[in-house]
């Protein structure tokens, strides 16, 4: 990369950086109470809120990781991305009652949420609040790793500068503004990602002349060579399914419909919308803003594939790269983009995680365990949190290479395995019991480290190739189920008759 | 239209069960078309108010959404199979003949039905009227709250 090209990318991701810092200054100005600190309860309409649930969802894994995959393996991880219409699925099974759940009380995070439905059960509380602890913390260190390494990269610094850098910037607006400058920054970043998402489909129909050239090169490549790697081509790449077993297929339709609704990037947005009536339309405008980013990520990994197949350019040392190879031959107007649009999709996904993670410390946790703080001093901790924390997953990110690995797989499937019963049982069935979700977050917590253990550690990989997290989710959504059909606690007449009403709505 | 939520939760598990089976055993297939079931399932029990729901949101965007992911499906799978290990003798729109069912199918035609079907019944998945009358219903509820809890510390 030529010198006026690296300027041209560090001068647009620091304007990039300085906007969203700007941003979430003046946030701090609608910032009022703890609801708006830690929530932004009821404060802002559906545009602000699509753009910021899809750029909180799709992380730069979904940006780097993704491409990456189709290269190595076809299109099984497009179903993944092409399951734009999850958010209206899960906007219509669960939007209005988590929304309504605001104007029972005053709500400020998940716990509270969980507090209302099962009469300030701890166990659960607390449950909770240690899953969702263990895959913000994963998917905030992966998030810092990846961004750290790929300005590091592009910048010529230490891994170490490059995070404290970016992420200290990130954290000292979450600290001044808490979620209400998150939801806005993320909103920004959110609109950077869908205008290089234009961009890049632009540049990929321009650079192949369409999915056609893709399947023809694609199909009569065979193994290309050079430089001491090599890569395999086969039609089967190009099919619905991609060359992964059929069991990963299945997951990756499965629990991206169920479960973008499970993320709590999602669910606290739900209450962050100030009309309920615009449910509709916020599922809407995520549904396309969601369609832009997926099928910019779909035109880079075939790009990828078209020009390696082509011997346009060797094949990839890792696949990761297949994003940064296609910006290159794509011209500097890609390469100024995409390098904007990781480091939005990292930062709107950390600052996210981070501020769910300090007020899981700060206000669920601490009231779990029956400690009783004044609002004022829970703000306080949860700023002293996201400082102390921040660091911490700096460091963690950066000194502890394999763990992060290990604990990325953490992810989608673990907050899902969380939120499932809590939330989606709970709040769609007033049969749940308090006892019942207490089982099914045990399963969950358990599963997830032995299934965690099983498969990083051992090497383990179950029969027909379905995913373990595919498995946690079942078994604690099951256990959940059969547990409340035989207990009936926070149900009956031990149900808040205004959570009855919630779950009636 | 009644929505039985109880029995609806059971099938919900007895889902998961056959769905992870199947899949352990290698059935994937049918483990995938036994998901749309288990979507609509979610997508009944959380769009019903006060255990009913309206036939016309269920027939559309609901049964149709889920119509349309299991055709797509069907024959994303039975292209995938008729040209394995080979180019296709033909493409729609440059895509796999498979992966355009995918495309075509299960992203734009669930867009169309879900999202656009969900904007446009919105009113017979939650009126202007049915959220007045929850958030009157509330605040009733909250103020009779407050009373008792005033009424016990004196």
């Amino acid at each position: 990369m030529d010198p006026t090209t690296r300027g041209l990318i560090i001068g647009f991701s620091a304007l990039l950086i300085s906007v969203s810092f700007l941003i979430g200054l003046w946030g701090r100005r609608r910032m009022t109470n703890a609801q708006s600190y830690f929530g932004a309860t009821g404060l802002f309409g559906p545009l602000t809120i699509s753009l910021s649930s899809m750029a909180a969802v799709a992380s730069a894994f979904a940006l780097v990781g993704v491409p990456g995959l189709i290269y190595l393996s076809g299109n099984t991880i497009v179903l993944w991305m092409l399951g734009s219409p999850a958010f209206a699925l899960g906007y219509m099974m669960l939007g209005k009652k988590v929304r309504a759940m605001a104007e029972v009380a005053p709500i400020a995070t998940l716990g509270d949420v969980s507090d209302l439905r099962f009469n300030n059960h701890r166990g659960i509380k607390a449950l909770v609040s240690v899953i969702l602890l263990l895959g913000c913390v994963a998917y905030l260190a992966s998030q810092i790793k990846a961004g750290a390494d790929l300005f590091a990269h592009l910048m010529g610094w230490s891994p170490w500068t490059a995070a404290l850098i970016i992420f200290g910037i990130l954290g000292a607006y979450t600290v001044i503004s808490g979620e209400v400058g998150g939801i806005l920054t993320q909103a920004f970043q959110g609109l950077v990602m869908v205008v290089a998402g234009l961009i890049m489909i632009v540049a990929f129909f321009s650079m192949t002349g369409g999915p056609g050239a893709v399947i023809a090169a694609v199909s009569s490549a065979g193994t290309v060579t050079a430089d001491g790697v090599s890569k395999t081509f086969s039609p089967d790449l190009l099919n619905a399914w991609g060359t992964l077993p059929g069991g990963v297929a299945l997951a990756w339709v499965l629990i991206p419909a169920l479960g973008v609704i499970c993320q709590p990037q999602v669910l606290t947005r739900m209450y962050a919308l100030k009309d309920p009536r615009d449910l509709s339309r916020l599922s809407l405008y995520a549904t396309i803003a969601h369609m832009v980013v997926a099928l910019m990520v779909v035109c880079v990994g075939m790009g990828a594939l078209y020009l390696v197949s082509s011997g346009l350019v060797p094949p990839l040392d890792s696949p990761d790269r297949a994003i940064f190879v296609f910006a290159d031959y794509a011209g500097l107007h890609v390469q100024l983009f995409v390098y904007a649009a990781v480091l939005a999709a990292a930062m709107s996904t950390s600052s996210l995680f981070l501020s769910l993670s300090s007020g899981i410390l700060s206000r669920d946790l601490p009231s779990a365990l029956g400690l009783r703080m004044s609002i004022e001093r829970q703000m306080t901790v949860s700023r002293i949190t996201v400082a102390v924390l921040g660091f911490g997953a700096i460091w963690f990110a950066m000194d502890s290479g394999r763990l992060v690995a290990i604990l990325g797989a953490f992810g989608f499937g673990t907050l899902m395995s969380a939120t499932m019963p809590v939330f989606i049982l709970g709040l769609l069935w007033k049969r749940a019991s308090s006892q019942g979700v207490f089982a099914g977050l045990v399963v969950s917590l358990v599963f997830n480290i032995v299934c965690l253990v099983l498969d990083k550690l051992i090497g383990f990989r179950w029969p027909g190739g379905v995913p373990w997290y595919v498995l946690v989710v079942a078994a604690s959504s099951v256990v959940t189920i059969a547990v409340s059909l035989v207990t009936h606690g926070a149900t009956g007449d031990e149900l808040d008759p205004r959570v009855g009403a919630v779950i009636d709505l | 239209m009644k929505v039985p939520a109880t029995p609806l939760v059971l099938l919900i598990g007895a889902l998961w069960v056959a769905i992870t089976g199947l899949g352990l055993f290698g059935m994937w297939f049918p483990a995938l078309l036994l998901s749309v079931a288990l979507m609509t399932a979610h997508l009944v029990l959380g769009s019903a108010h006060s255990g009913r729901i309206r036939p016309g949101l269920l027939i559309y965007p609901i049964l149709t959404w889920a119509l349309v992911w299991l055709v797509s499906f069907v024959f994303a799978e039975v292209f995938a199979r008729s040209f394995a290990g080979q180019e296709p003798p033909f493409t729609v729109a440059g895509l796999h003949p498979s992966f355009a069912w995918i495309v075509f199918g299960y992203w734009l035609g669930g867009v169309a039905t879900l999202t656009i079907g969900f904007s446009r019944r919105r009113k017979m998945w939650m009126t202007d009227e049915q959220w007045s009358e929850f958030t009157a219903r509330i605040a009733g509820m909250n103020t009779a709250r407050e009373e008792a809890e005033g009424g016990s510390d004196h």
